[in-house]
């Protein structure tokens, strides 16, 4: 209404005006003109008169809306290719944000989570139980104490023996993770012969039955009570340090065995705990650390003897928080890193697609401003569209993170801490909000600068030969070789993981994880209670399994112990701790059925008169100082054989100092062996046969865990694989993306040298010139790029540097493929619009001139 | 020669040529260019958002009616506090007027 009113104001006063200067003796041809030269521009200023009476900004913006859905609806195909890019670029990055968010940021859901600590003295791990007690009882730096252990439990109850994976715990921990049960109640300080269900156990085994609460159970041969529930959320989210073969997820909990008085520091073994506490309100880090350090030195005077040990310890208090996540951060940053690379060549991506687009365009906006558009409106205009893009490409992108967080928590490795929990939450939501304005901005710039660079220019100029400005040129051939750049620091990093992964892999001879088999049994119950006992069973258990064809051999043994040790013979090397030691206990053929290489001397047997020991290389190097172990003793033993390297355990880790003695010897208390069998033929087929075979020897003990080495080799650096496919995925992309965003630069300016490429070759150029022409022109700025993401990759992989296994941050070999592998790509993206080039008919081209 | 005006200029003089009169755009764009001896040449346009700012201010009315030469045009018609906004403005601009003048010749002062 006032936009009308106003719009025939205005045209009355010039009508006014012309009529007067018709009187005036004007031709009436040029009154109009003269008129018009005298008012102004009438659309502009109908348009900031209409703006006075308000909401100016939100009409043009709603203007500036319309329009753009208009121009995307225009070429639905590249805006289609653009919300595709932007979406993936925002989705992966909201994806691993959120577990990022959920893994590292969110906190722990316990009661004050940030006064958790995590104390460890021995290994960075554990503390001695005895000492445990102690800090328990005069530490004042905490208002509350707990400690917990984990074992492989057989929980025998209604008649069925199933091996469950529980953890003992002692002191505070209820308070410290404020757990109330959903049912019946939970164990009190001091009561023993309790279990606590953890919910999944409860639904899946016990089919939420509440009535199984007050049954008596057995539990490792022991009579116990089931006392409670668990609710569904409450999540056990304490540093765990699970060996190879053990389930991952806790299924009870149970009070805890050991006591001040039968743990004491006399006792010639010490156990270990873990421990968490809390600090009291305003004692920080520094104090409580300061008190253990106190405490643990008192007892270390008080009980010299075991100054064995205690050489070897070191205090820590860390927040809990970090500890949990200490393994897992680095990982993360990582990816995080990785994903904000994809959103930025995402970025550049769009960004080149909309100059081109820009360039088509330069007519239009021409006109648009010489019909009395600003150039700021024009930029608005430009930033509107790119905002739009950028707001549906996150909505998109949203849809992709909440497919790929459920992804990522499903088939992401079960030790890193709360992925499961991991989702989109209103911080998800506000940062991807956020993330896609920025995105806007920042690859709507680039039109918006090289639009107000070169304006005004392009109505003089017939349509034909409009082309971009240089600068806008020189802004797209500088996209293409960062997103190339880029590109490349991505597909380093990928590239050193997955060296690293086949480094891990890497197999000395005779070492055949595929073939050889691991059962895991567990003794429990009065038969079993002796050495002779277990012993009878094990070997009662590997006869009859040597017996069956395709086994050649079998051998039980446990790993499980470790502590510092020294040859006698040799002296320790001067104010070094002693090397820790992991220490077997073995059966004759377990050695070799794993895979082992005898270097030197011979096997340990089972019918040893005297202690004897096997020990390795690693051993052989660090305890033994480089010297010839053979006839000299170590942990009571004499060493009879040594044997080569080999990880069994975490192929992740640099081979540990090991030594094996003799199970049916042994000083060492074990209830759970892992039998170890060499097949020939499929592992996998022969185990179901081979495990009813051991379980005829006492049906009453569980067996569990079937597995190959190799499968349980693999699952040990599961983590790595994860990590590795995901960066892989990333790299992908990435290159896919630099890939289009070069084609996209050499196909555009292919298509305006359209002339010249015509001429030169009427002039008699042949069209594999053409193609070398195009190609050397994108290789230059491929080149460009690659150089320039060889450097960037140079500085950025050594963050990654934990995540790499023998492989070192820098390695040539690897940034010398992959620099040549992008360099293959981009040969071929420009290769095809060279070769498209060379299809130009000459007479097509010039007939237009 | 054309000169700029300084801000607030051309609504001073719109108001003043309005408090004689009620005047219709056109006739306010001539009144003001006679007045000003064509020394201050302003693009007819401007007028019309200053006289929408005005209008929103509620310094001027307007009302269709029929102009001189017999066509439909827009009457502004000066208000009240039309009246007081100008002689706030032309205070303020012989104020300035003033200013201005003692800079200029500071001996006599």
């Amino acid at each position: 209404m006032k936009g009308r009113e106003l719009s025939e104001e205005i045209r009355a006063h010039i009508e006014e005006k012309i009529a007067e200067l018709v009187e005036s003796g004007v031709p009436a041809s040029d009154a109009r003109a003269q008129a018009l030269r005298g008012f102004g521009n009438p659309t502009l200023i109908a348009e900031t008169s209409r703006e006075i009476w308000g909401r100016p900004s939100l009409d043009r913006l709603w203007q500036d809306v319309r329009y753009g859905a208009r121009m995307m609806r225009r070429d639905p195909g590249l805006t289609a290719v653009m919300i595709a890019t932007l979406a993936l670029g925002i989705g992966a990055n909201t994806a691993i944000f959120s577990v990022a968010h959920s893994v590292l940021l969110a906190p722990l859901p316990y009661p004050n989570p940030d006064r958790l600590v995590f104390i460890s003295t021995l290994n960075d791990q554990v503390v001695g139980a005895p000492d445990y007690f102690d800090l328990r009882a005069q530490a004042q730096s905490f208002d509350a104490m707990a400690a917990y252990t984990y074992q492989d439990s057989n929980l025998e109850a209604r008649g069925e023996a199933v091996q469950t994976t529980v953890v003992s715990l002692l002191g505070d921990m209820w308070t410290l993770t404020g757990a109330e049960p959903m049912e019946g109640r939970l164990f009190l300080p001091g009561e023993t012969g309790g279990v606590v269900l953890a919910y999944r156990t409860f639904e899946q085994r016990f089919h939420s039955d509440a009535s199984i609460i007050g049954k008596a159970v057995t539990l490792d041969g022991s009579p116990a009570v089931i006392l409670g529930v668990l609710p569904r959320d409450f999540r056990f989210l304490l540093p765990t340090e699970l060996s190879l073969i053990q389930k991952k997820e806790i299924e009870a909990y149970v009070a805890s065995p050991f006591t001040p008085t039968n743990q004491p520091h006399s006792a010639p073994q010490m156990r270990s705990v873990s421990v968490v506490a809390r600090c009291k309100p305003g004692v920080s880090l520094a104090q409580a650390r300061g008190e253990v350090e106190a405490l643990m030195e008192r007892i270390k005077a008080q009980w010299g003897y075991m100054g064995f040990i205690y050489s070897q310890m070191v205090v820590r208090v860390v927040p809990l928080q970090d500890r949990l996540v200490r393994n897992v951060r680095p990982a993360l940053l990582v990816l995080l890193g990785a994903v904000v690379f994809v959103l930025l060549i995402a970025c550049a991506n769009v960004a080149n697609l909309l100059l081109a687009r820009a360039a088509a365009r330069q007519k239009e906006i021409s006109i648009r401003a010489a019909l009395g558009a600003g150039r700021m409106r024009v930029v608005r205009q430009f930033l509107t569209e790119s905002l739009m893009l950028a707001l549906i490409g996150g909505a998109a992108g949203l849809l992709l993170a909440r497919w790929g967080v459920a992804a990522l928590a499903r088939f992401g490795p079960v030790d890193v801490p709360r992925l499961s929990s991991a989702k989109i939450d209103a911080w998800v939501l506000a940062s991807t909000l956020a993330l896609s304005l920025l995105t806007g901005l920042l690859f709507g710039m680039a039109p918006a600068i090289s639009y107000s660079r070169g304006l005004h220019n392009t109505l003089k100029e017939s349509v034909r030969t409009v082309s971009a400005s240089s600068s806008a040129r020189r802004l797209r051939t500088l996209l293409a070789a960062g997103e190339l750049a880029l590109a490349l620091v991505l597909l380093t990093g990928a590239g050193l993981m997955v060296k690293s992964i086949w480094r891990m892999n890497a197999r000395p001879a005779g070492f055949d994880p595929e073939h050889t088999l691991v059962l895991k049994v567990s003794l429990s119950g009065d038969r079993y209670r002796t050495l002779p006992q277990k012993v009878l069973y094990f070997r009662t258990t590997l006869e009859r399994l040597r017996t069956v064809p395709g086994v050649e051999a079998a051998g039980v043994g446990t790993g499980g112990f470790m502590g510092p040790m020294r040859v006698d013979e040799i002296p320790a090397e001067p104010g070094a701790p002693l090397p820790v030691v992991n220490i077997h206990v073995a059966s004759e053929g377990y050695l070799r059925a794993i895979g082992l290489r005898l270097m030197e001397g011979r096997w340990i047997t089972d019918e040893e008169a005297a202690p004897v020991a096997v020990v390795n290389q690693s051993f052989v190097r660090r305890v033994a100082r480089g010297q010839d172990p053979i006839g000299k003793h170590a942990f009571r033993a004499t060493i009879v054989g040594v044997v080569a390297d080999l990880k069994v355990d975490k192929l992740d880790a640099d081979p540990a100092p090991e030594i094996y003695t003799p199970y049916s010897k042994s000083i060492l208390p074990f209830a759970s062996m892992e039998v170890m069998m060499r097949v020939s033929g499929d592992a996998a087929t022969a185990a179901p046969n081979l495990r009813s075979i051991a379980v005829e020897t006492d049906p009453t003990q569980a067996i569990y865990g079937t597995t190959t080495l190799d499968r349980a080799l693999a699952e040990s650096i599961a983590p790595r694989r994860f990590n590795l496919l995901l960066l892989a995925i990333f790299a992908s992309v990435a290159v896919l993306l630099a890939a289009i965003g070069i084609y996209g630069v050499m196909s555009y300016t292919v298509m305006q040298r359209a002339q010249e490429i015509g001429v030169r070759m009427a002039l008699g150029a042949e069209g594999g010139q053409v193609v070398r022409m195009v190609v050397w022109q994108g290789m230059l700025v491929a080149g460009g790029g690659i150089a320039s993401g060889l450097v960037a990759a140079l500085a950025l992989t050594r963050l990654m540097a934990s995540l790499l296994f023998d492989v070192k941050p820098t390695d040539p070999q690897t940034f010398a493929t992959m620099a040549a592998g992008l360099a293959g790509v981009a040969f071929l993206a420009c290769w095809l619009p060279g070769k498209r080039a060379a299809r130009v008919d000459p007479m097509v081209v010039l007939r237009y001139e | 020669m054309a000169r700029d005006l300084f801000p607030g200029a051309l609504e001073i003089m719109v108001l003043q040529a309005l408090r004689r009169e009620p005047l219709h755009g056109y006739a306010l764009a001539q009144l003001i260019r006679r007045t000003s001896g064509d020394l201050l040449q302003i693009e007819e346009g401007s007028l019309y958002p200053a006289l929408q700012r005005m209008l929103k201010a509620k310094w001027v009315t307007a009302a269709w009616g029929v102009s001189a030469t017999n066509r439909r045009v827009r009457i502004y018609k000066i208000t009240a506090a039309g009246r007081k906004q100008l002689e706030h403005e032309v205070a303020s601009f012989e104020r300035m007027i003033e200013g201005i003048g003692r800079v200029l010749r500071p001996s006599q002062s």
